[in-house]
């Protein structure tokens, strides 16, 4: 049986620990869907539709040509809704017949690290299937940053 | 990967136990089934007051049929699962969430898995306490499963014992 499983994503942040939970799995018999939900709230606030409708599908082409790349053979698309985010992830996740929703827990707003994000919370009670909430890894964000600042220093 | 999968007295831990065998079945994947048995004061109080016998009793019984639930899972999910497995069993005391993140953190788990608690229609807009809990402050990945998995077989989960908490 293939395991379709959702990614909704809201940027690049937790790409590693996507990938990371994925090679975890016990078969690769996946069919994976990365969506991007733009909220149609922020719309009207922040940015004119068109510009943001090219920032999302290039959001999503991006990290399901890393996911295709780091698992070849493994069926990716993606998609782009616009809309309520949490409905629409659930809408999503029904019309996908997912049977599993993997996500960050958190997106660029609020209290990130320390707090769950309001969307991640939401999704849960709508979603007709199991959800996982990534976190991001301490240590690996520490690593990457202690390399960085030690060839800044080197130059 | 080391999976910490919590277990309630509910029809939900087939499910539970499903998923992580059918999803994480690794030679890498090292799982802890945890139960928490938390002391009510109100109900074993009153039980000891109709002459059911005393508190330390009514909780000695629960964490034993606790422990024997958790038996049957284990010896469920072992068989579902490469033979090289470890699977573990705790039955801990205390208020379910802190434990479970204690346990979480102790354990070094990456991945909480935890049921949701949805039976039906109007419950599955509902998210147990102890799962939000769990959810909002553990550090780590978790997974919150639902009874509408495809792969559940709901045969075996009535065959499964009652609650410890029912038959307490």
């Amino acid at each position: 049986m293939i395991t379709r499983i959702l990614i909704p994503v809201e940027d690049l942040l937790f790409e590693e620990e996507i990938r990371e939970f994925l090679i975890q799995l016990s078969t690769l018999a996946i069919k994976l869907k990365v969506l991007h939900v733009i909220d149609a709230n922020e719309v009207v606030l922040k940015w004119p539709s068109a510009e943001y409708q090219r920032e999302s599908v290039a959001l999503v082409s991006t990290i399901c040509e890393n996911l295709k790349n780091y698992f070849p053979g493994v069926d990716v698309v993606s998609s782009v809704r616009e809309g309520i985010v949490k409905e629409e992830i659930a809408k999503e996740a029904e019309s996908f017949q997912a049977d599993l929703i993997l996500m960050g827990s958190h997106g660029r707003k609020g209290l990130g690290k320390f707090l769950l994000g309001s969307t991640a919370k939401d999704v849960i009670p709508l979603s007709p299937c199991s959800v996982v909430l990534l976190r991001t890894q301490k240590s690996g964000v520490k690593k990457t940053k202690v390399a960085e600042a030690s060839v800044v220093q080197q130059d | 990967m080391k999976i910490l999968v919590a277990i309630d007295d509910d029809s939900l831990c087939q499910t539970v136990i499903d998923f992580v065998a059918k999803v994480f079945s690794h030679h890498a994947t090292i799982v802890k089934l945890l139960h928490v048995v938390q002391p009510s004061s109100v109900v074993d109080t009153a039980t000891s007051l109709c002459g059911h016998g005393e508190n330390h009793q009514i909780l000695e019984e629960r964490i034993q049929q606790a422990s024997a639930f958790l038996n049957t899972l284990r010896k469920d999910l072992r068989s579902k699962m490469l033979p090289s497995e470890p699977v573990e069993v705790s039955v801990l005391m205390g208020t379910p969430h802190r434990v479970i993140l204690d346990c979480a953190e102790e354990f070094g788990a990456d991945l909480i898995v935890i049921g949701s608690h949805g039976h039906g229609e109007l419950s599955r807009l509902k998210i147990n306490s102890v799962s939000y809990a769990v959810l909002s402050h553990a550090d780590c990945a978790v997974t919150i499963v639902k009874a509408q998995q495809v792969f559940q077989n709901e045969d075996a989960s009535e065959k499964l014992p009652k609650s410890a908490r029912l038959l307490a």
